[in-house]
Formats: structure tokens, sequence, C-alpha cells
């Protein structure tokens, strides 16, 4: 069974088919784990027992026609980041690493309500700060293009779970990019959603005001599913709120207005990440799509923003961790974690508060009057990624700065709370291995179907996304 | 730049404690952030009113009802030190050393 390309409709066809179960498709997925997982180091822990017992439920619900939903007995991988109750949940830091969380996040809840199978929990940078998972406590994941490459984070375990075929669908979660960056790095669809669309009640928290819970697949349909599946207003997270589910407009999909920012596309790209970027646009013009050049002046100021307001928010976080309640003590915090609490603490302490953190809420806000302005012209805004595809592991370890400036295109959707997506849209040749590329499609708040929209035509009229690392 | 901060003192703040190879690591690399993010200053916010909540909500409210809590032996389970139905801490009024 070729695992690589398994989709939820496709799956769930094959299941009613009697071509194979859901218990048989899991334990298929274990083979290949114990197979690929010790080289890739993308999963750090497994639920095989309880995933076997939910996937002969969910193939007992079948037969008679009772499956919960469309997600019933499909097997899924969750960063482990988000707590599942009574499963070692350690956000890849060695001071969570015997935490065993008394409660699920709300997602984990509606994953099992709709009889989702969990297969395991992923590798990401410890606490989720990092560009690479080279973070993480218990070690490097590989991008599976090309094992001496990162691949992209934080949520690179999950990114390479769906890249290798070790799971159909993955959650992630993304406060700079952490969806879209491992994404666009492995070749994957990864969704950040508007913020507050999701639950974050379960989630380690980072920064509080940009953590977003999303999907990972290998199709934009994919993750549309599984977000249907997860959003929502949750009464234990009151940023969270209900989006009305359109109805679907099949033709508008084709005719939307995209913007794409000159600030986006400079000389800072990869040039061939930029021609796979400049072939995707020609792609969606050719195919009924205006295209319209636009500018977002403040968002060079959006990964400064970022690095006041996050490592605030990250300083305030972490202060829980004392080692009273649960965790190993303080000293046990990684490098990176360090240094954000210290910056945090910085800049927002007495005499320092108004110079940073009071005018990076200020500038915020100009970042987000940018988004407006565009999204009076454009429905939608077009660029890429990341500004390069997967970097070579260590390369940009020693050098803080140049690891967050990973990010520089990620980030302006953060603190304007705007969903966004990574879709494949080709490869580059590097040491004549093929490294893929994503295409970003950003929307304006609650926009969030409009984004899956365009990005599910994209996958109708091209097969980027099909592309995967030759494993097998 | 100059620096502005001593990251002994900034360590202490955080609540964390540094070998000193590290507090020479740290420095430099803060100041190089820093450094980054001065180009803030460059914008022109004109005092511009910040966003509390980015959405957009206001007055969140949900029902008083009263829901079950998690049991006690759940909430202690990932605890180091434990007295009855208590966690157990270090002493605050006392010099921390003894």
């Amino acid at each position: 069974m070729n695992l690589q390309n398994l989709t939820i409709s496709q799956i769930q066809k094959d299941r009613k088919a009697n071509k194979y179960s859901s218990a048989s498709l899991t334990q298929a997925y274990f083979t290949a784990i114990e197979k690929y997982n010790s080289k890739l180091n993308a999963y750090l822990a497994l639920c095989k027992e309880q995933a076997i017992v939910k996937a002969r439920a969910s193939d007992k619900r079948l037969a008679p026609g009772k499956l919960r939903s469309q997600l019933d007995g499909i097997p899924i991988a969750i960063k482990d980041v988000i707590c599942t109750k009574g499963v070692k949940t350690t956000a890849s830091s060695n001071i969570l690493k015997n935490f065993i969380p008394p409660y699920s996040a709300t997602v984990i809840e509606k994953l099992d309500q709709a009889g989702a199978v969990i297969l395991g929990k992923t590798n990401l940078d410890a606490f989720a700060h990092g560009s690479s998972t080279e973070n993480s406590d218990f070690g490097v994941t590989k991008n599976p293009w090309d094992m001496g490459r990162v691949p992209g984070g934080s949520s690179g375990g999950s990114a390479v779970v769906i890249s290798a075929g070790l799971a159909t669908i993955a959650l992630g979660s993304d406060t700079g990019g952490s969806i879209r960056h491992p994404a666009s790095l492995c070749g994957i669809t990864g969704f950040k959603p508007t913020y507050g669309a999701v639950s974050r009640y379960g989630l380690i928290a980072m920064a509080s005001s940009f953590d977003q819970i999303g999907p990972m697949a290998s199709t934009a349909q994919d993750a549309r599913i599984l977000f249907d599946t997860i959003s929502g207003k949750d009464d234990k997270d009151a940023t969270s709120f209900d989006l009305d589910k359109p109805i679907r407009q099949s033709d508008k999909k084709k005719n939307f207005t995209i913007g794409i920012p000159k600030e986006f596309i400079t000389d800072d790209v990869d040039p061939d990440v930029k021609k796979a970027i400049e072939n995707a646009i020609t792609i969606l013009e050719k195919n009924g799509a205006k295209i319209k050049e636009i500018s977002l002046p403040h968002a060079k100021y959006a990964l400064a923003v970022y690095y006041i307001i996050q490592t605030t928010e990250v300083a305030s976080n972490l202060a829980r961790f004392s080692g009273v309640h649960f965790g190993e003590a303080r000293d046990q915090f990684g490098q990176e974690a360090k240094r954000r609490i210290m910056l945090g603490t910085f800049v927002s302490s007495a005499g320092y508060a108004d110079k940073y953190y009071q005018k990076a809420q200020e500038v915020r806000v100009l970042v987000k009057e940018d988004f407006d302005r565009a999204f009076k012209k454009v429905d939608l805004i077009v660029g890429p990624v990341a500004p390069s595809p997967a970097f070579k592991i260590g390369e940009k370890t020693g050098d803080p700065l140049k690891m967050y400036l990973s990010d520089i295109l990620t980030v302006p959707v953060n603190p304007a709370g705007l969903p966004a997506i990574s879709i494949p849209c080709g490869t580059v040749e590097r040491n004549k291995k093929d490294l893929p590329v994503g295409l970003q499609i950003i929307g304006p708040q609650k926009a969030d179907y409009d984004v899956l929209d365009l990005a599910e035509y994209f996958q109708q009229i091209t097969d980027f996304h099909l592309l995967k690392p030759n494993l097998y | 730049m100059s620096k502005k901060f001593q990251i002994d003192h900034l360590a202490n703040l955080s609540n964390l404690k540094l070998r000193q190879k590290e507090e020479k690591k740290y420095t430099s690399q803060i100041v190089k952030i820093l450094e980054y993010i001065e180009s803030l200053h460059n914008a022109q916010t004109d005092n511009r009113k910040i966003i509390g909540q980015i959405i957009g909500l206001k007055n969140v409210w949900r029902k008083d009802t009263v829901r079950e809590s998690l049991p006690v032996k759940y909430v202690l389970d990932n605890a180091k030190n434990t007295h009855s139905n208590f966690f157990k801490v270090g002493a605050i009024f006392e010099n921390r050393d003894n």
C-alpha cells in the first residue's frame, strides 16, 4: 500500500469497497513508522494500543453506516505541544519530559468525538520556538527530501509524517509561521486559520495573542475537513469564535482578485523560489484569477514587532514553569527558551516597555492596517512562504537572528490575526536533490474558506501537491 | 548600540541561572537582536491607539454554571512534592539557601 498520497476521501472509499480496514491501515502506518522513524525522528511517542482499539471500533461502525464523521477511522498525528490526556506531552522540552496531562485539549476531544485515530505525538522546536526543529531537546527531525536538511519548524515532525506517509493528516500550531514554514519545506499543505477560529485550550502556550492550532495534510481538501472538525467557539478559550460556514460557490473560486505584495518578492528571496512562485501566479492568472500588484509598506517591521510581543508573551507564559505544579526545574530550559524569556523580560521591563513593547503594539496596528487597505482592493494575497528551500542542518544554529529571518514572510500574518495556507508549487534542485517550494495564500480575517477554496482550486489545476520524497 | 542591560540582572528578573560562559553569549546575541528591533523606530505611529483583541471580540461571557473540576488526585499527579491534598512549595520568608 502506498501511504504517501492517501487522502481522507480515498481511504473512506477504499474502506467501503473492503480494500482495507482502518485497523489494517493503522497497522500499515505503524509498520512504516517502525521502518523510517529512527532515521527521520518525526514521532516522539506512539499510541499503538489505543490506536488499534479505536480503529477497530471505527471499522465496526462502518458496516451499519454509522461512521461519526468523515474523519472516523482516519489516522492522525498530533504535534507534541497539544495536551493529550494520559499520553505524555513534552513540547519537545526536557522541562516536560515526564509530563502526562490530566486533560485533553479541546481539539483532541473533538477528534475523539469524530472517531479519528491518533497515531502518536510529533517532534517540534522546544515550546515551538524555532524554524527548523533543531531546538528540540529530543533531537532534530530530518527532511525526507534530503536527510541532511531541516524540515522547517516549529511543526517539523507533523510536516514530515505527512510528507513521508507516516500519517494521513496532522495537527500543528502556528505562532509566526510554524505550520506554513515546515509545510513549505516538506512539500505538504499546512493551514493557519484566523486567530480564534480554533480553540487554543490545551495548547501549551507560546505567545497567546498569536498562537493558533491548524491542520496539516496532503491536500487542501483534507485540511478543510480537519479544519471543519476542530474549529468553533469553545467556552474554555474566550478568544475563540464560530466561523460562518459559507455555502460553497464553486464558480467564484476562479474569479478571485489576487494581490501580489511587492515587499514579498525581493532580492532576499532565493531566485529559484521566486521563479516557482511566479510560475504559480501565471497559472492562476491563466485560469481566471485577476492579478494586481499591491504594497504592504509596514510588513518589513512585522518581524521586529513579533520579536518584541512574542518574547514578552513567552516570558509571561513560561513563568509558570517553576517545577512546583508539574515539570522539572527552570534550569532544564533550552537555550532558545532562555534567550526568549530574557529578551521578553527586557523589552517589557520598567523603563523600556514604552520604547519597545508599547511601540511594537502601535506598529502592530500599522501592519494590520496595511492588510485592511490591501483587502479593499483584492480578495486574497499570494506570495512565497519561505525565502529559501530547506536549509542544511546546523546552517543557522549559531546565529539566532539568521534563524528568525527564516520567518520573515510568514510572520506578518500573525500580528494581524489572518488566515493563511502553504501549498506546494514546485521544486528546486540543490545538490542533485529536489526540494519543495510552498506558495502562501493569505486572506482577510474570517475568510478562511476563501483561502481554502483557492488552495483547493490550485490543486485541481496542478499536480505539485502529489510530488513526494522518494522513501519507498 | 551600547548595552542597556546587565545580563545577570536580566537573568535574575527572568528567574534563570546562567553560567558565566552563557552570560557572554546571551549578551552579544541579545544586543544583536535588539539592534535589528531598533528599526521599529523608523515607523511613524503617531501614538496610534493599540488594539486589545485582534479579531475585535468584546465582552465575552459564558453561562454562569458550575462545572466539574478535575479530581485533586489528577491535579497533583505531575507534582514532585505534595503533602496530603496540597502542593508543597519552598518557604518564601526564609533565605532560600537555608
